[in-house]
């Protein structure tokens, strides 16, 4: 099957938005976000699935959670 | 929940029906939820597990669609495997039909999932020992049904219950079934946890074997 990666990361209110950023940016750079072509944003990702006849595996986060 | 000020898509997952991270989902080009992942198990093997059903429900759906009536009843049990259709709602989708026993076994595990998620609710709410006597029934009441469930997360809770009502009833034949069930999540690569986990029955299961 094939599918478009969508990875959407969010991140907990208390810290300031700066480290939020920084916490994803951290969260990319693991192997398992950084050995595949995630898209980030999800127009893209449907734009892409349905140009390529493809399926969105969606994967949600957070800064907790793996 | 507050994300990232100004990004994009930070509802998403809500939109999308969705409640906890980490939450994987199959979509189609237009955005809809095809399938829901169980992120009890996030291994490859479970993850290409859930694609395959998703693939599967795409096929009978197309076979459905032309009135084939076997797969417009397959299609409602993949679905609610797949999270995308309430248990609540899959009697009205099969009324009428004539389960074959694979249909029926697969019910029954949907059943009993439908059942554990529950449970899960009850124990977030409540952790005293009449919300854990209710759970250890109701699962009980699965069990001497042989309906048992199927998701990862559902089977841990499940089996780790019923082991425990094996070990306090000292019933070798329950504790052996609920061994072999969280062998079964454990998989060949048992963390840490659960191997002590596994260990720990075993010599139980021993004892009340021996004791008999």
């Amino acid at each position: 099957m094939r599918t478009v990666l969508a990875f959407c990361c969010a991140f907990a209110a208390t810290a300031h938005a700066q480290s939020l950023e920084e916490n994803l940016a951290e969260k990319l750079k693991k192997p398992f976000a950084s050995n595949a072509s995630w898209v980030l944003g999800f127009a893209e990702a449907k734009k892409q699935a349905a140009e390529g006849g493809k399926l969105i595996f969606a994967y949600f986060s957070r800064s907790y959670a793996p | 929940m507050t994300r990232i000020e100004d990004r994009e898509d930070d509802e998403l997952l809500f939109d999308l029906g969705g409640t906890e991270h980490p939450s994987f989902l199959f979509l189609d080009a237009e955005g809809g939820v095809l399938g829901r992942h169980d992120a009890g198990d996030t291994s490859v093997k479970a993850l290409e597990e859930t694609g395959t059903r998703v693939k599967r429900s795409l096929d009978l759906r197309k076979k459905a669609d032309a009135g084939d009536a076997a797969a417009r009843v397959d299609l409602a049990i993949v679905r609610c495997e797949l999270g995308v259709l309430e248990f609540s709602d899959l009697g009205g989708e099969l009324e009428g039909a004539q389960l074959t026993p694979e249909q029926e076994r697969a019910v029954g595990a949907l059943e009993a999932d439908a059942t554990v998620s529950d449970m899960w609710q009850v124990l977030k709410k409540n952790r005293d020992e009449a919300a854990k006597s209710m759970i250890a029934e109701e699962f009980l009441a699965l069990y001497a049904k042989g309906k048992h469930p199927g998701r990862p997360g559902n089977r841990r809770f499940y089996w780790a219950v019923l082991a425990g009502q094996g070990v306090a009833r000292k019933d070798a034949a329950l504790l052996g079934a609920a061994l072999e069930g969280l062998r079964a999540v454990a998989g060949a690569t048992p963390s840490e946890r659960e191997a002590k986990q596994l260990r720990e029955l075993e010599e139980q299961l021993k004892g009340i074997a021996t004791a008999k």
